[in-house]
C-alpha cells in the first residue's frame, strides 16, 4: 500500500494504482476522456491533469503509478491552465454543433467545456472534417466530433473481443474506422454508444428522437437473456425511448447486449391490446367479460387433469405463481415451463442454476462448455469470460459445433456427447487440463438439453463436473446457461408436473401464458386453449381465448436469472389498450373459474411467492453455495445418443418474441446475418 | 392611427408599390444615420399582420433585395401566399382533432396492434 | 469597416493556405503527403486488385523475417512484411504500393486482425497505401534541405517530370512525387530519395538530369552528385592532410 496526499487527503491505495485512482479514493473527481475503468489506459486526451509535488509539468494522472509520500494536487493555477489549454486544443476540431448532436445534455465534453473551455477560440484555421463510416444498422458515427480517445478500438478489442475498429492514418488524418467498411460483428456494440465520451458514436434508433433531460428513467431489468442485466428504461409520454445499462458489477458491470438494448421498439408491433374470442372458428374482438365468459363456459366443471398450462420464456414470477395457485386450485397438476423441451431437473436448485455466479466466473481457472454459445445466448456472461481469458491461464474447453468464435481462444473437443463420454471415463486430453484447476468450471447450455436424450445429457455433465472436482462444499463448478429471463423464475416457483403423475390424455384445456415458440400445431385440434401474452404469434393465432398481458416494461415484476438472482423490473410505460398486468388477468380468471385466488394486491402476491420459495424474499442478493450433495440428477449417461450438440439460438437478433416483433432487429439480421457480408465486394 | 401612418408616410417616405394583396409599401426620404440606408416600411391592407406580406415584398422589405421581387413571374410548384392562420376557423388541426371531426385511433395510433391472421 | 475587413482577409487567406494542404506557405505546394497516402477507408482507393499472393522471393524472406521473432510473437514483423509487399508489387505491377488484399493476406500469416495491419500501414507514410508511378520521387523539405534549395529540386521534379505537384502521378505514369520529412541526409543537402536511393547535392540542373536518366531507364550511381565522397567537405579533405612529423 502507498499512502498518498491529495489535496491534503491521505488516502492509501494499493502499489501500482494510478495518481488518478488515489485521487478518486480522496473524493476528488478528475475529468478525463480517455480514461474508462474497465479498459486499458491509454493516456492519450491529457484531460487528467494534476500537479505532483516536485514534478516539473503536470502529469497525466491516469496512467501515472502512484508512489509512497507523493503529494498531488488536483486544483491550481498549473492544473487548471493546463486542463484548459488541454480543452482549447480539444476543441479545435471539434465542431459547434451540440445543438443538433444526440449526445447533448449528456455529452463529456460538454461538461468539462463548462468548468474548462473558454468562451472563444483562438484557432482561425478550417476544422478537419472527416467522413461518416458505417458500422452497423444500430451505431450511427459523426466523425468529426471524434476527439480520438479510443475508448472504443480498446472496447472492441478488449471487451467484445472483436478487434475490428482502428484508428488509421496519423496526425491530423487520424481517423477510427474499420478501414474496410463492414458493420461491426459484435453482440455488444451499443456499449460503443454509452463509452462514447462525445458524440461521435451516437444510437441509430435514437437519433434525434430525445433529450435526455425529457426522459423518465425506470430501474428495471433485461429479461430477453438469462443474464438479467440490470437496464434503465428511458420513457417519453408513454413511450419506450431507449434503454440503456445500470452499473452492477456482480451481473452486467455497465454492459448490455444489443438485444436487450435496442429491441424495444417491438414493444410497439404485434401487441395484443383487446381479449379475442373465438366463435365460429375465427377471432373476434370482445370485452374482458365476454373472454372471462368464454373460458367459464369451457373450463369450469373440467376435471383437473384434463387442464393444462404452459408457461413461456419472459414472464414474471407473480403472473407464474398466480397461474401456479390458480390449476392447483382447479385441481391441475399439468404444469410445464420448459417448453422448449430441455430436460431440466427441477429437482434440486443446483441442477438449474448458474451455481458459479457470473462474479465467480473471474476465481475460476477452467472452463468447459457444453452444447452453448455463450456469445449468443448471453453475451454479457460472455464478455467476462473473456476477460477471464485475458487475465491469465484460462484453459476453455468447447463441445459443440464446430467453427464458432467465442471471440476467445478455446480449445474445441468435439460435437457431440461422444466426447462427454470421454470425459466420463477420464480418457479424454482435457481431462488434464480440467485436473490440474483448483476451481474449474462448466457451463452447459440450456440447449444441449433440448433433445431427446437431454436429461442423460444432463447427468453425464453432472458426473463431468463431479469427477473434475467441480463439486465441492466450497465450490460449485456446475452451470446451467438457460436462455431467456423468465425460464429460472418458473423453475424456482416449480412450475413443473410431478414426475410421477402423467396426464391420463391429452388436455382439453390448456392456459398458455406467454408461451410461444413451439409448434403450435401440436396442440389438438379440440383442445380449448386460453393464451395470455404480449406479442401475437403461432400460439396466439391458434387460440380461442387471448388475454393481452403486459410486457416487461410494463408492469411491476420480479425476475430470476440463470444465477438464480431475483431481480424486479419496474413499471416504466403503462401496457397499450386494455391490456392488463398477467397475474391481476389471472386473478380475475380465478373468480369466474370458481377457484378464487387468496391475493388483491401486488403485496399480497409477493408474499405469496416468499411462502412458495424464501428466495424471492431477498431481491437483488445472491448467496453463493458450494455444493453440499453430490448425487445427480436423475437420467442415465449410459443412454446418450450420437447426435452431435446443436445451438438453441441461430438467430441472435431475433430470438425472442419482443425482438421477432421489432424492426431495428430485422434490420440487424438482415446485415449481420448471412455470415459477414462483405459491402467493399458487393459495390 | 392610420390616418396618420398615412399622413406620415406621404410626408416623410415615398410609395414603391402595391402587392396583389392591397398592402402598401414605402421608403423614407432620408437615409437613417446609423444604417446608412433608408427604412423601408408597409401600411396593410386590414388590420396589421406582419406575416400578410408576400415573401416577394418580405425580401424588399428586410433591405435583402434593393428592389422588390416580380409578382407575376411564378413557378409551379409555388403556392399561394398565406397570413398565419393561427387562431381563425383556418388554421391547421392535425387528423382526429375534434374540430376536425375525425375519429382517433382506438390505439392512439402509438403502436400496431395485432390482428389474426397478421 | 477597414481593420475588420483586414482581420476577415487574414482569416480567409489563412483558411484557403491549409484548405489547400500542409504545404508551407505557397499555394503551389498543394496536396503534401496525403495525396500519396489514402485516408481511413479501403473503398475510396481506386484500383484495388482483387488477389495478392507471395511469390517465392518474398516468400523466403517472409520466413526468415518471422524466424527472428519468439513464437507467438509474430505480430513484430508486420513492417518487414509490409515492405516486402511493397517491393513485390514493384517487381512485379511496376507500381510499389500496399493494396488492401495484401494488408488481408500479411495480416493472416502474421495472426493478427487485419486491422492492426491497416493501422500500420496507414500510419507511417513510407507505405504507399494508393497506386503510385513507376518510379517515386521523395523530396524533402525540413529546414536544412529548404534552406539549401529543395524548393529548387520540387520545381525541377515538377517541370522534367510533368508534374503539376505534391502527391501528383505523372501522366505517363512515370513518375510519382511525395513531400517528405527529413531524411537524415542533411550533411548532402538538398536530398531527392528516387525509391530507395538518396540522391544528395542537387540543385535544379542536377535534378533535371537525374529525372532525364531516370526515364531513360538508367540509375545513375546514388550518392552526391557533385562527386563527393560520402559527406566529406567539398573540394575534398579538409583536415588530416599532412601527415605530422614528415
Amino acid at each position: 500500500m502507498a499512502k498518498v496526499t491529495v489535496d491534503g487527503v491521505e488516502v492509501e491505495v494499493p502499489n501500482g494504482a494510478s495518481v488518478l485512482q488515489a485521487c478518486e479514493a480522496a473524493g476528488k473527481e478528475i475529468p478525463r476522456f480517455c480514461y474508462h475503468e474497465r479498459l486499458s489506459v491509454a493516456g492519450n486526451c491529457r484531460m487528467c491533469l494534476v500537479e505532483v509535488e516536485k514534478a516539473p509539468k503536470p502529469i497525466a494522472s491516469c496512467s501515472y503509478p502512484v508512489a509512497d509520500g507523493m503529494k498531488v494536487f488536483t486544483d491550481t493555477p498549473m492544473v487548471r491552465n493546463g486542463r484548459r489549454g488541454v480543452m482549447e486544443f480539444l476543441l479545435i476540431n471539434h465542431p459547434l454543433d451540440c445543438p443538433i448532436c444526440d449526445q447533448g445534455g449528456e455529452c463529456d465534453l460538454q461538461d468539462e467545456a463548462v468548468a474548462y473551455g473558454m468562451d472563444r477560440s483562438r484557432f482561425q484555421e478550417g476544422k478537419r472534417s472527416i467522413k461518416d463510416k458505417y458500422v452497423g444498422p444500430l451505431v450511427k458515427t459523426i466523425m468529426n466530433r471524434c476527439i480520438h480517445c479510443t475508448r472504443c478500438v480498446r472496447f472492441c478489442t478488449e471487451v467484445a473481443g472483436v478487434p475490428e475498429l482502428g484508428a488509421t492514418s496519423r496526425g491530423e488524418t487520424m481517423e477510427i474506422g474499420t478501414y474496410v467498411e463492414k458493420a461491426l460483428t459484435t453482440e455488444l456494440s451499443g456499449n460503443l454508444i454509452d463509452i462514447c465520451p462525445v458524440g461521435a458514436l451516437t444510437s441509430r434508433p435514437y437519433a434525434f428522437a430525445s433529450r435526455p433531460w425529457e426522459l423518465r428513467k425506470t430501474d428495471s431489468v433485461d429479461v430477453l437473456d438469462a443474464t438479467g442485466c440490470n437496464i434503465r428504461v428511458d420513457t417519453r409520454a408513454g413511450e419506450v425511448l431507449r434503454i440503456q445499462p445500470r452499473t452492477n458489477d456482480e451481473v452486467n458491470e455497465e454492459w448490455l447486449h444489443d438485444r436487450g438494448r435496442f429491441s424495444f421498439d417491438g414493444l410497439k408491433r404485434r401487441r395484443l391490446d383487446r381479449p379475442w374470442v373465438k366463435r365460429d372458428g375465427k377471432l373476434r374482438p370482445a370485452t374482458w367479460a365476454e373472454a372471462f365468459d368464454a373460458i367459464a363456459a369451457r373450463m369450469k366443471g373440467l376435471p383437473g387433469e384434463r387442464i393444462g398450462a404452459a408457461v413461456g420464456d419472459l414472464v414474471d414470477a407473480e403472473a407464474i405463481v398466480a397461474l401456479k395457485d390458480l390449476m392447483a386450485g382447479l385441481g391441475s397438476h399439468n404444469l410445464e415451463c420448459r417448453i422448449d423441451g430441455a430436460a431440466v431437473d427441477a429437482s434440486r436448485p443446483d441442477f438449474w442454476r448458474f451455481n458459479t455466479t457470473i462474479a465467480g466466473i473471474d476465481e475460476a481457472d477452467a472452463l468447459l462448455i457444453i452444447g452453448s454459445n455463450p456469445r449468443q445466448e448471453a453475451p454479457v456472461l460472455n464478455a467476462r469470460i473473456r476477460r477471464r481469458t485475458l487475465a491469465g491461464t484460462f484453459p476453455v474447453g468447447y463441445i459443440g459445433p464446430r467453427g464458432v468464435n467465442l471471440t476467445y481462444g478455446h480449445d474445441w473437443l468435439g460435437e457431440g456427447p461422444e466426447t462427454l463420454r470421454a470425459l466420463l471415463d477420464g480418457s479424454h486430453r482435457f481431462s488434464e487440463a480440467l485436473g490440474r484447476a483448483e476451481r474449474p468450471m462448466l457451463i452447459l447450455g440450456r440447449g444441449a438439453l433440448a433433445r431427446p436424450d437431454g436429461a442423460a445429457v444432463l447427468a453425464a455433465a453432472w458426473q463431468v463436473a463431479s469427477r473434475h472436482n467441480m463439486l465441492r462444499p466450497d465450490w460449485h463448478g456446475f452451470n446451467l446457461l438457460h436462455l431467456f429471463g423468465g425460464q429460472v423464475g418458473a423453475l424456482e416457483l416449480g412450475f413443473v408436473a410431478p414426475p410421477d403423475l402423467a396426464p391420463p390424455g391429452p388436455p382439453q384445456a390448456l392456459w398458455l401464458l406467454g408461451a410461444d415458440g413451439f409448434d403450435a400445431s401440436r396442440i389438438p385440434a379440440d383442445t380449448f386453449v386460453v393464451y395470455q401474452g404480449h406479442h401475437g404469434e403461432a400460439a396466439a393465432a391458434r387460440a380461442d381465448v387471448i388475454l393481452p398481458g403486459c410486457a416487461y416494461t410494463e408492469k411491476e415484476g420480479t425476475w430470476v436469472n440463470t444465477e438464480g438472482r431475483v431481480q424486479r423490473g419496474r413499471l416504466a410505460v403503462h401496457p397499450p389498450g386494455e391490456a392488463r398486468e398477467d397475474w391481476k388477468i389471472i386473478r380475475a380468471a380465478s373468480e369466474v373459474l370458481g377457484a378464487r385466488l387468496p391475493y388483491d394486491t401486488l403485496a399480497a402476491v409477493r408474499a405469496r411467492l416468499v411462502e412458495v420459495n424464501p428466495v424471492f424474499a431477498r431481491p437483488d442478493r445472491l448467496e453463493r453455495r458450494g455444493c453440499e450433495d453430490k448425487s445427480g440428477p436423475a437420467g442415465d449417461p449410459g443412454s446418450l445418443s450420437d447426435a452431435p450438440f446443436a445451438l438453441p439460438i441461430s438467430n441472435y437478433w431475433q430470438a425472442d418474441v419482443v425482438s421477432r416483433a421489432s424492426e431495428t432487429m430485422a434490420e440487424c439480421a438482415r446485415v449481420l446475418l448471412p455470415a459477414v457480408p462483405e459491402r467493399i465486394a458487393a459495390e | 392611427m392610420s390616418f396618420m401612418l398615412r399622413l406620415s408616410s406621404a410626408l416623410s417616405g415615398r410609395k414603391i408599390g402595391t402587392d396583389r394583396f392591397g398592402n402598401v409599401y414605402f421608403e423614407g426620404k432620408r437615409k437613417l444615420p446609423v444604417y446608412g440606408r433608408a427604412r423601408r416600411w408597409v401600411i396593410f391592407n386590414g388590420p396589421d399582420d406582419p406575416t400578410m406580406v408576400p415573401p416577394e415584398w418580405h425580401a424588399w422589405l428586410h433591405h435583402t433585395t434593393p428592389a422588390p421581387l416580380s409578382e407575376t413571374k411564378r413557378y409551379a410548384w409555388q403556392k399561394e401566399h398565406q397570413p398565419n392562420l393561427t387562431g381563425t376557423p383556418a388554421a391547421y388541426r392535425p387528423a382526429g382533432h375534434d374540430y376536425v371531426g375525425g375519429r382517433q385511433r382506438s390505439n392512439g395510433g402509438d403502436y400496431e396492434a395485432w390482428t389474426p391472421g397478421s | 469597416m477597414s481593420g475588420a475587413g483586414g482581420y476577415d482577409d487574414a482569416r480567409r487567406s489563412g483558411g484557403a493556405r491549409i484548405a489547400g494542404g500542409h504545404g508551407r506557405g505557397g499555394q503551389e505546394i498543394g496536396g503534401g503527403w496525403e495525396a500519396t497516402h489514402a485516408t481511413g477507408n479501403a473503398n475510396e482507393v481506386p484500383d484495388q486488385p482483387t488477389s495478392f499472393d507471395f511469390d517465392a522471393e518474398s516468400e523466403a524472406a517472409l520466413a526468415a523475417i518471422v524466424k527472428r521473432y519468439p513464437p507467438g510473437k509474430q505480430a513484430s514483423a508486420v513492417i518487414p512484411a509490409l515492405y516486402l509487399v511493397q517491393r513485390q508489387m514493384g517487381r512485379q505491377t511496376g507500381s510499389a504500393w500496399v493494396p488492401r488484399v495484401a494488408m488481408d493476406l500479411v495480416a493472416e500469416r502474421l495472426g493478427m486482425p487485419p486491422i492492426r495491419v491497416y493501422e500500420v500501414a496507414t500510419f507511417y507514410l513510407m507505405f504507399n497505401t494508393k497506386r503510385i508511378g513507376k518510379v517515386h520521387l521523395q523530396v524533402c523539405g525540413t529546414t536544412p534541405c529548404w534552406l539549401r534549395g529543395s524548393d529548387d529540386v520540387f520545381r525541377a521534379c515538377k517541370d522534367a517530370g510533368h508534374l503539376k505537384g505534391y502527391g501528383d502521378t505523372s501522366a505517363d505514369g512515370m513518375f510519382t512525387l511525395t513531400e517528405v520529412e527529413c531524411l537524415g541526409g542533411c550533411v548532402n543537402a538538398p536530398v531527392l530519395q528516387v525509391d530507395d536511393d538518396y540522391y544528395e547535392d542537387l540543385d535544379y540542373d542536377r535534378t533535371v538530369a537525374l529525372l532525364d536518366a531516370l526515364r531513360r531507364g538508367e540509375r545513375p550511381q546514388p550518392g552526391s552528385a557533385i562527386g563527393r565522397q560520402t559527406s566529406a567537405p567539398v573540394g575534398g579533405a579538409l583536415t588530416l592532410i599532412d601527415v605530422p612529423g614528415e
